[in-house]
């Protein structure tokens, strides 16, 4: 087995006096996709952060895609950036920027790409996530939730990073568009080969996407395990979340189709 | 025939191969992804180009791995179309199958047409904010007189807190600067004075530009740049955030409940930062006469009394409320005009200061001139 994308060993946290993990140990392995579970304030969303880099853990050390993440320098971190994308909850998709501009940003910003052949990358990375090419030209807030959300994917995956982020990625959504965008996200997982860390809420995200899911409660993993066996937990916030949902949990994983979003075509070869 | 771009067996490729037949075989092999292909797209095109012939037998199914920006270059190659002869994996035809289905007319760059400069545009867009602005004042003035009528609505918070944020706020700020500007002027114009032997008329000199012009004018300066501005971002962070919509859906008038108190709170305060800075002023303008022509305070402020009418007192009183209530109009306006992105929130309030200025300029002419010819 290769080495894990990301390795948190002994992680402490604390604001103001207030400690939000204890001794957090967690791996991430490649190509899998890791759902964080946990309740409100039980510091999720911080360890998101402390593996994007934006909070510094008070101790332990977080290896994320090779790299310390307490000794991040500038130079290196604009390097790492490109080989993880990030799926903000509410998309946190530049305003003044067109949907277009928004997704060519990160490859302008790291001038991976000469912009006479910018139209053909973003565009197809807008069809990949569903978004057509006319409202290419439209601005952030003219768009829908869902909408929002697969701009959101496409920007973070255009550099084509091994490792993605997402904050909710169902979050908002009706429950078609939900399960919409699970859809897309198991589909481009498998076309991009992606490894993904989710924070999600969602029963049926968990269901559909998670390979293993983190339980995170008293400041800490209490288990990062296949859904199956998380579900017979025996822990108070384990049984709260799943209540009346544990014989869907414990099912094998359904597998979601794969032709509708990505115009993957199954069959023959072309060939002609 | 075999030529390759790049020497790692995990670069991007491509081998040509031209059979006994004539028959031209072009394998794509390597990563075509954009990790792979970034480092020299130009070449890989120009290479593509130089070995693709329609006629040609095109096999990529030995590709490891491609995504969006080598097929784009594959497609470009193609002259965007697909060729006759293809063999490509049934995992890798999404990429070429969304090639495929953009449209000949990509969008262009939208920056562009944004940043474009209009003159005559702006023009009609000034006349036009002129019309919406008195509009404006319509409306404060038509709830004003509702609240009146039910005084048990009148937002007696909001106005004072404009009150607390317009003047009590900018007591630091509007004394040190009408301090300071009292000194330069009696200094200066001191030194001129002198050397005509006019020097008691320093005394008339900065009682009047004080009182009459410069306390109302520094005060609304400075007003419009503080206040102007927050009123301004305020309103428009509420369009951002949605509060603007929350207010109307709950059937509260964002006249009456953002623009009233503010134009009130506006015309209470300004006088009163007005008599502030005419006070520093003043003060300042002593020192000075004191520093440079040895004038005492107590024969300053006689003369002040004797020479300088008390009616520019009240005509900068005056003068202080009418530029409250036009920069909070100005500022109200221009927040009710951004659009929920965050260039718009930067362009709006910058565009409201300016606009502020320029007013409380432009009257504070109008005024000068026309009061001068009534003779007061």
């Amino acid at each position: 087995m290769t080495a894990p994308v990301i390795t948190a060993e002994g992680i402490w946290t604390a604001f103001d006096g207030v400690v939000v993990h204890k001794d957090l140990h967690l791996e991430v392995h490649r190509g899998e996709a890791l759902a964080i579970i946990g309740s409100s304030g039980s510091g999720k969303t911080t360890l998101l952060k402390e593996m994007l880099g934006l909070i510094n853990p008070c101790g332990g050390t977080l290896r994320v895609l090779d790299a310390d993440m307490s000794a991040l320098t500038a130079a290196r971190r604009k390097e790492w950036a490109t080989r993880c994308g990030v799926v903000f909850q509410g998309g946190a998709l530049f305003s003044a920027l067109s949907v277009f501009d928004n997704v060519a940003l990160p490859v302008r910003e790291a001038r991976w790409w000469p912009e006479e052949f910018l139209p053909d990358l973003v565009l197809v990375t807008l069809r990949t996530t569903g978004i057509d090419v006319k409202d290419a030209r439209k601005l952030p807030a003219e768009l829908s939730g869902g909408m929002v959300k697969r701009v959101a994917l496409a920007r973070a995956l255009v550099l084509k990073p091994e490792l993605v982020f997402m904050d909710e990625p169902t979050a908002g959504l009706d429950p078609e568009q939900r399960l919409a965008v699970v859809r897309l996200i198991s589909n481009l997982k498998r076309v991009f080969k992606l490894t993904v860390v989710m924070v999600t809420h969602d029963v049926d995200a968990l269901i559909a996407l998670a390979d293993r899911v983190a339980v995170l409660a008293e400041q800490h993993i209490i288990v990062a395990a296949p859904l199956a066996e998380v579900v017979r937990l025996e822990h108070p916030f384990v049984q709260h979340f799943f209540e009346g949902q544990t014989d869907r949990c414990a099912r094998p994983p359904l597998r979601v189709e794969t032709r509708p979003l990505l115009e993957i075509p199954s069959g023959t070869m072309r060939s002609s | 025939m075999l030529a390759q771009v790049n020497h790692d067996d995990e670069r991007s490729m491509v081998q040509c191969r031209t059979d006994n037949d004539g028959s031209v075989r072009i394998k794509i092999l390597g990563s075509w992804d954009i990790r792979a292909v970034r480092e020299c797209p130009r070449e890989l095109l120009e290479r593509l180009r130089s070995v693709g012939k329609p006629e040609a037998r095109w096999d990529l199914t030995q590709i490891k791995d491609i995504d969006a920006a080598g097929g784009a270059l594959i497609w470009q190659a193609w002259n965007r179309t697909r060729p006759r002869n293809l063999l490509l994996r049934p995992e890798d035809a999404w990429v070429l199958d969304n090639l495929a289905a953009l449209p000949p007319e990509l969008p262009a760059d939208s920056t562009d047409a944004r940043t474009r400069v209009d003159v005559l545009r702006s023009l009609l867009d000034m006349l036009g904010a002129t019309v919406d602005i008195i509009a404006l004042l319509g409306a404060v003035a038509l709830e004003s007189v509702a609240l009146l009528r039910s005084p048990r609505d009148i937002p007696g918070r909001e106005i004072t807190a404009t009150v607390y944020r317009s003047g009590a706020q900018a007591i630091a700020i509007s004394g040190f600067v009408g301090f300071l500007i009292g000194i330069v002027l009696s200094y200066l114009s001191g030194e001129q004075l002198r050397d005509i032997g006019a020097e008691s008329y320093v005394v008339n000199l900065t009682g009047f530009a004080v009182l009459r012009e410069l306390g109302p004018l520094l005060a609304a300066i400075l007003n419009a740049g503080r206040s102007g501005s927050a009123m301004t971002a305020q309103i428009g962070l509420m369009r951002v955030t949605g509060e603007l919509e929350a207010i109307s859906v709950l059937g509260i008038s964002p006249v009456r409940r953002l623009v009233v108190p503010k134009a009130i709170g506006q015309l209470v305060a300004l006088p009163l930062v007005v008599v502030w800075t005419d006070l520093t002023g003043i003060v300042g303008a002593m020192l000075g006469a004191r520093l440079q022509l040895a004038i005492a305070f107590r024969d300053f402020l006689h003369g002040l009394v004797r020479l300088v009418p008390l009616s520019n007192v009240w005509f900068g009183l005056g003068k202080g409320a009418l530029f409250g209530l036009l920069v909070a109009l100005i500022s109200c306006h221009f927040g009710f005009g951004i659009r929920p992105d965050t260039e718009s929130l930067s362009a709006g309030t910058t565009r409201a200061v300016v606009t502020a200025l320029t007013a409380v300029l432009l009257v504070d002419a109008v005024l000068a001139i026309v009061f001068s010819h009534l003779g007061m």
